[in-house]
C-alpha cells in the first residue's frame, strides 16, 4: 500500500514537471524529463527505507517543477535541434543507399556524443566562453549530410517491382517503445534475399550510435547475418556491442525477426525479449506506449 | 552570481573522473551549493549545448545504464580560465573584507 502511494507521488510529480516545461521544445522537454526520472529512480534506490515520507522528502530536495521549468527558460533555446534533424535526413539516405558506411555518416555529423565525441568537444562556444576557446573546428552539418544524400541512388520503379516479395521488408526495426533507449537495426532487402544493413542504438536523449554493420541473407524464414565494424567508442565510454560473434541467426517473420541470445553481444540488453525486433514505420523511436 | 559559479562547480566536479547525472547533482547539495537538485540538469544541458561536456551511457551494476557526464578539452579550458580569475576576484574581495587597500 505504502509502496502504491509512494509511486503516485513519483508519477505525479513527473506529470506536473512534463506540464510545467511545456514551453521548452519537444526534444528538450523529453530530455530533461527523462534526466529528472534517472535522477529519481537513483534517489529511491539508495533509500533505507522508501517510503512515501522519504520519497516525498526527495521530491522536495528536487525541487518545484515551476523553479526547474524557469531554469531551463533561462538557459536559452535549445540550439542543436536542427542538427539532430539533419543526422535523421543523413541517416535516412544511409539507410536507403543499403546501409553500408552508416558509421561514417553519423560520425560526420558530430551529434551522437558516442561516435562523434571529439567533434562535439570543439564545437560552437557559447558567447559567455567566447575569449576562453574560439577555435571551432566542427564541420559544418550541412555539408556532411549532402554528401551523404548524394550516395543514395535514385529508387526507381524498377526497384519497387523487385522488391514486391521481399524476403524481409526494409527498413527500420526496433526492440523498445519511444522514449526508452533502445536497439534498432536498419535493413534494405537486396535482391535474391540478400540483406543489408547495421545495428544502432537509440539514446533517451535522441542520439543514435552505430553498433556494427551487417550482411547476410534470409532464406526460409531464417535470416543469416555476418557482422563487420564493430564500433569501439573512445576510451572510457561503454561499447554498443562486444564479443559479437561472427555469424548471427535470427528467425523471420515478415515484419519482425528474433536474434535469439543477443543479451551476449549487445551490451545493454538486459532480457530475451529484447531480443525481438519488430518492424517500425515511425523509424528509430518506435512506437509510443 | 551564484549560478553562474556553480556551473564551474559542475566542470570541476568532472575535471578528475566522469561522473554520472544523480552523483553530479548531489555533490552539488551536500555541499549546499544548490537547493533544488532539478534545476541543475538545464545547466548540464546548457554546457552540453556549449559543447563543454559531453554525455555517454554506461552499464551500472546496479540497475539500467546510466548516462555520464565527461569534461571536453574546450570544457577543461573554460574551467581552467575561470579558475584563474577565480583567484583574481577572490583575492581582491578577501582584500576589501579583511579591510586592507587594493595594490
Amino acid at each position: 500500500m505504502t509502496e502504491i502511494t509512494a509511486d503516485g507521488l513519483v508519477a505525479d510529480y513527473l506529470r506536473r514537471l512534463d506540464a510545467a516545461l511545456g514551453r521548452l521544445p519537444a526534444g528538450r522537454r523529453r530530455q530533461l524529463v527523462a534526466e529528472i526520472t534517472e535522477h529519481v529512480e537513483e534517489a529511491r534506490a539508495q533509500l533505507v527505507d522508501p517510503d512515501e515520507v522519504t520519497v516525498r522528502d526527495l521530491l522536495d530536495r528536487i525541487g518545484r517543477p515551476e523553479d526547474i521549468a524557469a531554469a531551463a527558460l533561462a538557459d536559452g533555446p535549445d540550439r542543436r535541434r536542427i542538427y539532430r534533424r539533419l543526422a535523421w535526413a543523413g541517416a535516412v539516405a544511409v539507410v536507403l543507399a543499403g546501409g553500408v558506411g552508416t558509421a561514417v555518416a553519423f560520425e560526420g555529423h558530430g551529434t551522437g556524443t558516442q561516435a562523434a565525441g571529439t567533434v562535439a568537444a570543439h564545437g560552437p562556444v557559447a558567447a559567455s566562453h567566447g575569449s576562453v576557446v574560439t577555435s571551432t573546428s566542427a564541420p559544418a552539418p550541412t555539408s556532411s549530410t549532402t554528401a551523404v544524400a548524394t550516395t543514395a541512388p535514385p529508387r526507381t520503379s524498377a526497384e519497387v517491382v523487385v522488391a514486391a516479395a521481399p524476403a524481409i521488408r526494409s527498413g527500420i526495426y526496433v526492440n523498445g517503445p519511444s522514449g526508452t533507449p533502445h536497439y534498432f537495426v536498419s535493413l534494405t532487402d537486396g535482391s535474391a534475399g540478400q540483406v543489408s544493413g547495421s545495428v544502432d542504438f537509440l539514446y533517451q536523449d535522441g542520439q543514435t550510435g552505430v553498433a556494427f554493420s551487417v550482411t547476410g541473407n534470409v532464406h526460409n524464414g531464417v535470416m543469416t547475418l555476418y557482422p563487420a565494424n564493430v564500433q569501439t567508442p573512445p576510451g572510457g565510454t561503454a561499447s554498443l556491442a562486444r564479443n559479437v560473434p561472427s555469424v548471427i541467426s535470427a528467425t523471420v517473420d515478415r515484419d519482425a525477426f528474433d536474434l535469439g541470445e543477443c543479451s551476449s553481444y549487445l551490451s545493454f540488453v538486459q532480457s530475451l525479449a529484447d531480443c525481438a525486433f519488430t518492424y517500425s514505420a515511425t523509424g528509430p523511436a518506435g512506437p509510443s506506449r | 552570481m551564484r549560478r553562474g559559479a556553480i556551473e564551474y562547480c559542475v566542470l570541476a566536479l568532472l575535471r578528475d573522473r566522469d561522473r554520472y547525472g544523480f552523483e553530479l547533482v548531489r555533490a552539488l547539495s551536500e555541499n549546499d551549493l544548490v537547493t533544488s537538485e532539478g534545476t541543475v540538469y538545464p545547466l548540464l544541458t546548457r554546457l552540453r549545448n556549449d559543447g563543454l561536456v559531453e554525455t555517454f551511457w554506461q552499464e551500472s551494476t546496479q540497475g539500467p545504464p546510466r548516462r555520464y557526464y565527461r569534461l571536453t578539452d574546450a570544457g577543461r579550458l573554460a574551467l581552467e580560465s575561470f579558475a584563474f580569475q577565480w583567484k583574481k576576484f577572490k583575492d581582491t574581495v578577501d582584500a576589501l573584507m579583511d579591510g586592507g587597500k587594493l595594490t
